[in-house]
């Protein structure tokens, strides 16, 4: 079923988080006189927990996910996190929004080369202000619960994959966000660290907080609860 | 953000290529302490005038044609102006007139140079430097012709001692009979010698090439050289007038010598463009990572700013630390040419420089920070 209309079923976040919310949100190409539309108008309301994304390479998922991170510009409706639009906000105020309410897992860790990997999952806090002993503590708490306390000191190229997709985990997880989005989090991982990886994302996903996993893996799409399909711009809720 | 993790992290992205980052800083190394050796001549000299001149200096000066033939002027100064002075002496408060006839002795080495220096031998060096002390010998007397006392450090560098034979010039010779003890000053490179004498040597009979004057009250310098410029038609200048004509033709050399290091300077600055523009483009994607994560495009707008300003200002310190070597350098060469130190590191000069470096930096890194600050995340992130 799409979801340009109608809207779709009530669901409601658990107290104190924020929900992820779609309306009419398109995405269109200029293309010399015709338009080439990545993404057709999509209202949707996404359910707390794991909800996956599938669809095949060039069917708009990924244009799906960064309209719903406020890195593109949607041509037309809206992405609300709880009552803010975010493609109302300036460029710095969607900055700072993303910084207080989304954790990002890229398929590459995208860490950063010159830090250690506690200071990667301290960055969030650097930006944020938090004074150093709190960013500390908190990091190191993170990086122990994906299992890489000892390795808080290495810098990422002393990192095996795996490693540094966890401490890419902990850094999106570390400000605490209402909206986890993860694009291909196990692309580039074997099959046994892949499942690592995605466990710690069902994490916050049972703790009630919107996970968005892009996959092309149906397997690992299996796990979550909610499921959205892309195929040629259309979304469809499965 | 604080502002030291910002610096924190700047420093870390320089070490991520460190011998490029070193290299980088080289350049702007030598080209601040080239800047920083350029400068502090002037700030020698300048040192040296002011310093000095006090004690060398007359209260007034007569001359055809000012200061603008230097500090050496030709004698075309007819000697008769010394008497139409005189009849004016006791008008305008005139203590001593004094005739002074000046020759450069040149050289193709610069130590073999010395200004020769014709006064009335009967009114003695100490009419016109009064600290002057004597080394060796005795000074200038009534009487005295073909005669020289030399500064301490003619002295040195032509080999001149008591009884020494002074060439002139093919057709006159003068013997040494005193040596000035050192003073520190430009007149240790000066050599003294009887108006006559002078006079004969130069082929400049009845000419000066200036008169100087000693006044009851110093004060009264600026009235009186205005009075003499009117009733004589000839120009006055008073001490101030030469440190001001002094100070002016070294503002013009330093902007010259800024003009010229002004080169390696840009060269420096280019140096550090490059450098931190390629340090944006190797990080596109740490750039584009951070912004998704929440960094604001101006936290990476001054992340890369602080790199290049963090680059500029240890090359500054490096480039004034350098240039105080080259300074050193340069004093040892003069203080044996010349006797003083003819370069100088002032805290204003020390100032500049850091200032000129960051200033640098700054403008090396605006247009790289402005292209990380406008990345746009999709492509950073090569999502696209």
């Amino acid at each position: 079923m799409t979801l340009t209309s109608p809207a779709s079923p009530a669901v409601s976040a658990p107290a104190g988080l924020l929900q992820l919310r779609t309306e009419g949100l398109a995405r269109t190409y200029p293309s010399g006189d015709d338009q080439i539309v990545a993404l057709r108008p999509f209202t949707h309301t996404f359910a707390p927990g794991l909800t996956s994304v599938v669809g095949p390479s060039g069917s708009g998922k990924s244009t799906l996910l960064n309209l719903l991170a406020g890195f593109d510009t949607p041509s037309a409706g809206s992405v609300r996190v709880g009552s803010t639009d975010i493609h109302a906000l300036s460029e710095a105020g969607r900055a700072d929004f993303r910084l207080s309410h989304y954790g990002f897992v890229f398929q590459n860790h995208n860490l950063v080369a010159i830090l250690s990997a506690q200071e990667n999952v301290e960055f969030p806090l650097i930006l944020a202000g938090v004074p150093p002993r709190e960013r500390r503590d908190r990091a190191r708490a993170l990086l122990a619960q994906v299992g890489l306390e000892k390795r808080a000191n290495h810098l990422p190229s002393h990192l095996s994959g795996g490693e540094a997709q966890r401490v890419a985990v902990a850094r999106a997880l570390v400000s605490e966000p209402d909206v986890l989005l993860a694009d291909e989090p196990t692309g580039n991982l074997d099959s046994r660290t892949g499942q690592a990886i995605l466990e710690l994302l069902l994490s916050p996903a049972r703790d009630g907080k919107t996970v968005v996993l892009i996959t092309h893996d149906p397997d690992i799409a299996a796990l979550a609860e909610h499921h959205l399909r892309v195929r040629d711009g259309e979304v469809v809720v499965e | 953000m604080q502002r030291r993790d910002l610096w924190t992290l700047a420093r870390r992205g320089l070490t991520r290529r460190p011998v490029r980052t070193l290299l980088t800083t080289l350049g702007i190394v030598v080209a601040v302490a080239s800047m920083v050796i350029f400068l502090s001549l002037g700030e020698g000299i300048r040192k040296v005038f002011n310093d000095e001149l006090g004690g060398i200096g007359p209260d007034v000066q007569v001359t055809l044609n000012g200061l603008n033939q230097g500090i050496a002027p030709q004698p075309n100064l007819p000697q008769s102006t010394v008497a139409d002075i005189q009849k004016l002496s006791g008008q305008l408060g005139i203590e001593q007139v004094t005739p002074v006839i000046m020759a450069i002795r040149g050289s193709l080495d610069p130590s073999q140079s010395a200004v020769l220096y014709g006064l009335p031998p009967e009114q003695g060096i100490n009419a016109v430097f009064s600290t002057v002390k004597l080394g060796q010998g005795r000074l200038l007397q009534a009487g005295d012709s073909g005669v020289a006392v030399v500064g301490a450090k003619a002295s040195v560098n032509l080999k001149l001692k008591l009884g020494s034979t002074l060439r002139l010039n093919r057709r006159s010779a003068v013997k040494v009979v005193g040596v000035l003890d050192k003073s520190g000053g430009l007149n240790d490179s000066f050599i003294f010698l009887p108006l006559a004498t002078m006079q004969a040597a130069e082929g400049a009979q009845n000419r000066i090439s200036m008169v100087v004057l000693k006044l009851n009250d110093a004060r009264r310098a600026r009235p009186v050289a205005t009075a003499l410029t009117q009733a004589l038609k000839l120009e006055a200048q008073t001490q101030a007038d030469f440190l001001s004509f002094a100070d002016r033709a070294l503002k013009i050399s330093d902007a010259v010598r800024f003009g010229i290091s002004l080169i390696s300077l840009i060269v420096g600055g280019l140096a550090v463009a490059n450098t931190v523009m390629m340090g944006v483009f190797e990080r596109t994607r740490e750039f584009g990572t951070l912004r998704a994560i929440g960094a604001r495009p101006s936290f990476v707008r001054e992340l890369v700013l602080t790199e290049s300003l963090l680059l500029s200002l240890i090359g500054g310190v490096g480039g004034i630390l350098l240039g105080l070597v080259g300074i050193w350098g340069v004093n040892v060469y003069t203080q044996g040419l010349a006797g003083f130190d003819a370069a100088a590191l002032t805290p204003r000069l020390v100032l500049l420089a850091l200032f000129i470096s960051l200033l640098l930096g700054l403008i090396a890194g605006l247009l790289p920070a402005r292209s990380a600050g406008r990345l746009s995340i999709n492509e950073a992130l090569g999502r696209v």
